[in-house]
């Protein structure tokens, strides 16, 4: 997949409109609701808050491996772990603030690549190639699903 | 009062370091960034952009080692990323990432137990390696270059 630069630069947009779609999701919400669980068993919106945080600080050091490095290995991690032992019942301003500085940070960077960064590629375990591009496309969407996700979570309370 | 443990003295070195550089840097003349103390050395600039780096980085070890049995914690090239991550960039969103990924780092390390503190993750260039010796490298690290930069601000 290559794209061209008005496709990048709507991507990096929405990239950089997520952490806001997100707080909005999350707004007014008390404490009760974002500890709801939905019926189908799924994350909290207190959960997803929190995943995608971390999620976005460690998509924030992909990018700058795959920018700075050679080929990197870009890690993965146990998302379902982390939900159990990083103390996902923690308060959410953090996290809110941590994914909006992710990607404040990053967009910055992105809006200096040249044609051949959006070629650099990495190794990821669960893709084959994986490109800068690739991580763009992967990542613009990554925050407003998680706000989708959120606000069905918000809208069927099961009560703790 | 009594008197603060090691422990917590380096928790609260962790959670100032936002505050002691975004008050170094009100006063700091926006000319003064961009020059390096010496030839070769790192302008203000790069030092904020480096620690807005490494602190995203720190955050993602944290969370690898505090969730992960002993997972395998990637070493990174800091001379490499301030060569090709465009240096030139405004510093207010690394400012922002330094506070960011600390205030929500304490809210993890303020919920962990003395035997969390113990668990170990594997790096390369460190033989051992435990969360407590992560939140000790962390600090050092961070006042460090807090230091650097007062003195390539007093420079400038």
């Amino acid at each position: 997949m290559t794209m061209n630069a008005a496709t990048r630069a709507d991507l990096i947009t929405r990239y950089r409109e997520g952490p806001l779609v997100l707080a909005a999701a999350a707004a007014g919400a008390t404490d009760a609701e974002l500890d709801s669980r939905p019926l189908d068993g799924g994350w909290t919106a207190r959960q997803i808050i929190h995943h995608t945080a971390d999620s976005e600080m460690t998509s924030a050091i992909r990018l700058r491996r795959l920018i700075a490095e050679d080929n990197p290995d870009l890690g993965a991690y146990d998302e379902e772990l982390f939900a159990r032992r990083l103390h996902y019942d923690r308060p959410i301003a953090a996290s809110l603030a941590a994914t909006r500085a992710a990607r404040d940070s990053t967009a910055e960077i992105l809006d200096r690549l040249s044609d051949s960064d959006w070629r650099r590629a990495g190794r990821h375990p669960e893709h084959d190639s994986y490109t800068v591009e690739d991580w763009l496309q992967i990542y613009a969407a990554h925050c407003h699903e998680h706000a989708d996700q959120l606000r069905k979570a918000l809208r069927s309370p099961l009560g703790g | 009062m009594p008197t603060p443990t090691p422990h917590q003295n380096r928790l609260t070195r962790y959670t100032a370091l936002p505050n002691h550089l975004e008050a170094l840097l009100a006063s700091a003349a926006n000319d003064t960034l961009n020059t390096p103390p010496a030839s070769g050395e790192w302008s203000p600039r790069q030092i904020i952009h480096h620690l807005g780096d490494s602190e995203l980085m720190d955050a993602a070890r944290l969370r690898l080692i505090a969730a992960e049995d002993n997972p395998e914690i990637t070493p990174y090239d800091e001379l490499q990323f301030a060569a090709r991550l465009g240096s030139d960039r405004p510093i207010a969103p690394s400012l922002a990432a330094v506070r960011a990924a600390r205030e929500s780092g304490a809210d993890i390390l303020a919920r962990l137990n003395d035997h969390d503190f113990q668990r170990p993750g594997r790096h390369p260039e460190h033989a051992a390696y435990t969360l407590a010796i992560w939140l000790e490298k962390a600090v050092e690290h961070g006042e460090s270059h807090l230091a650097q930069l007062r003195a390539a601000l007093d420079n400038a």
